[in-house]
């Protein structure tokens, strides 16, 4: 129903992706609670089936960790494996798209570099 | 009801008159002409007689959310109230296994909001089976664990909603580049508009890396664009493994 982006990744890896935002972004702290399946159901409207397998990605990558009959809480140096696995695809997310489009409007890797010294000023 | 072939077994049990299992299933209607004669709060009434695990503080609460007027007779409601009241006696029931037949016919965006809404926070309380069955297939995807899809009576697929839609991809760009895929069997669709050719396309991409380089755009089918394509080619979906059992 649209509240996720609709670029044809499987929601589970969606939501998995929304959490690892949030823990980057200290809006999740290490050792604190995130949100249950129900909950992360109920706001994108999914299945919990769907919010659980999102969740359950974190787990088996160790970064987060289920407490017995409490819930879901984010691992410790969680933060920095996730930006460690971020960094890694940012090449492929973003860099190589980059170079692609660049290349199809005519800009030189001078130019693109000169784009993005600007941007960073 | 009566079958005109096949039979219906719930855990193994027959269903047809078992006074074992029907408490346990809830079938709602979008029309139910048993009840054309009594007001809403009869019906409910009787339905609470009908189903053990009845919650009447649910069904009281859909019945304001839904704004059903309780002292009309059923025949008298407009055609999307009747479809809720269905909606009601449904999710009221809890009952284990729970068909939904097109609950939303008739039924405005705002009330069809609600009701997702109030299907997914109750199903999250008291997991169960819902079975759904909707001609809004968009618009209720992400709702769903399993897609079924029914043709002419037959289950031709039934997958994990991801697994089914990430069957099919779009693959956009120069006609030339992707002439050499017409005609393949996997092709489910095709349309030009110049020398631009985007063609829908059932299946593995091997060579997903290379077609991108190509300038190829590779994009998602959306669900009910899939079961359009799906049924127009009725005779390619055999090709769709089918999932073998249905829990």
């Amino acid at each position: 129903m649209a509240l996720l982006n609709d670029d044809g990744r499987p929601i589970f890896q969606q939501i998995a992706e929304k959490i690892e935002d949030d823990i980057i972004e200290n809006r999740l702290p290490e050792q604190s609670q995130v949100p249950s399946t129900n909950q992360f159901a109920a706001f994108y409207q999914i299945n919990p089936a769907t919010a659980a397998k999102g969740v359950n990605l974190l787990v088996d990558q160790g970064i987060l960790y289920k407490k017995r009959g409490i819930g879901m809480f984010v691992a410790e140096g969680a933060r920095n494996a996730v930006m460690e696995k971020r960094k890694q695809q940012f090449y492929e997310h973003y860099v190589i798209t980059m170079i692609r489009e660049a290349a199809k409007l005519g800009i030189t890797t001078k130019q693109l570099t000169e784009m993005i010294m600007k941007g960073d000023a | 009801m009566f079958p005109d072939q096949g039979s219906v077994t719930a855990d193994d049990h027959p269903v047809h008159e078992n006074p074992d299992i029907v408490p346990h299933i809830c079938f709602a209607k979008s029309v139910e002409y048993a009840w054309s004669e009594y007001k809403a709060q009869d019906i409910l009434k009787f339905c609470s007689l009908l189903y053990p695990s009845w919650d009447a503080d649910f069904a009281a609460e859909m019945l304001g959310r839904f704004s059903i007027p309780l002292k009309q007779k059923y025949k008298h409601l407009s055609r999307g109230n009747q479809s809720l009241l269905g909606i009601v006696k449904g999710l009221a029931s809890r009952c284990p296994i729970t068909l939904l037949d097109e609950p939303t016919l008739g039924v405005d965006a705002e009330k069809r909001e609600a009701f997702y809404e109030l299907l997914l926070r109750d199903y999250s309380e008291h997991s169960r089976t819902v079975i759904l069955s909707t001609h809004l297939i968009d618009e209720s995807a992400d709702l769903f664990q399993y897609i079924t899809l029914l043709q002419k009576g037959t289950v031709t697929a039934h997958r994990e909603t991801e697994e089914f839609v990430a069957q099919a991809r779009y693959l956009q760009g120069n006609s030339q580049h992707l002439g050499a895929y017409l005609g393949d069997a996997r092709v489910l669709n095709s349309k030009s508009l110049g020398s631009v050719t985007r063609i829908a396309w059932l299946g593995p991409i091997d060579n997903e890396q290379y077609l991108r380089e190509q300038g190829i755009e590779i994009s998602p089918v959306p669900l009910q664009k899939l079961f359009v394509y799906l049924t127009r080619q009725e005779q390619k979906t055999s090709e769709v493994p089918v999932h073998e059992n249905i829990s």
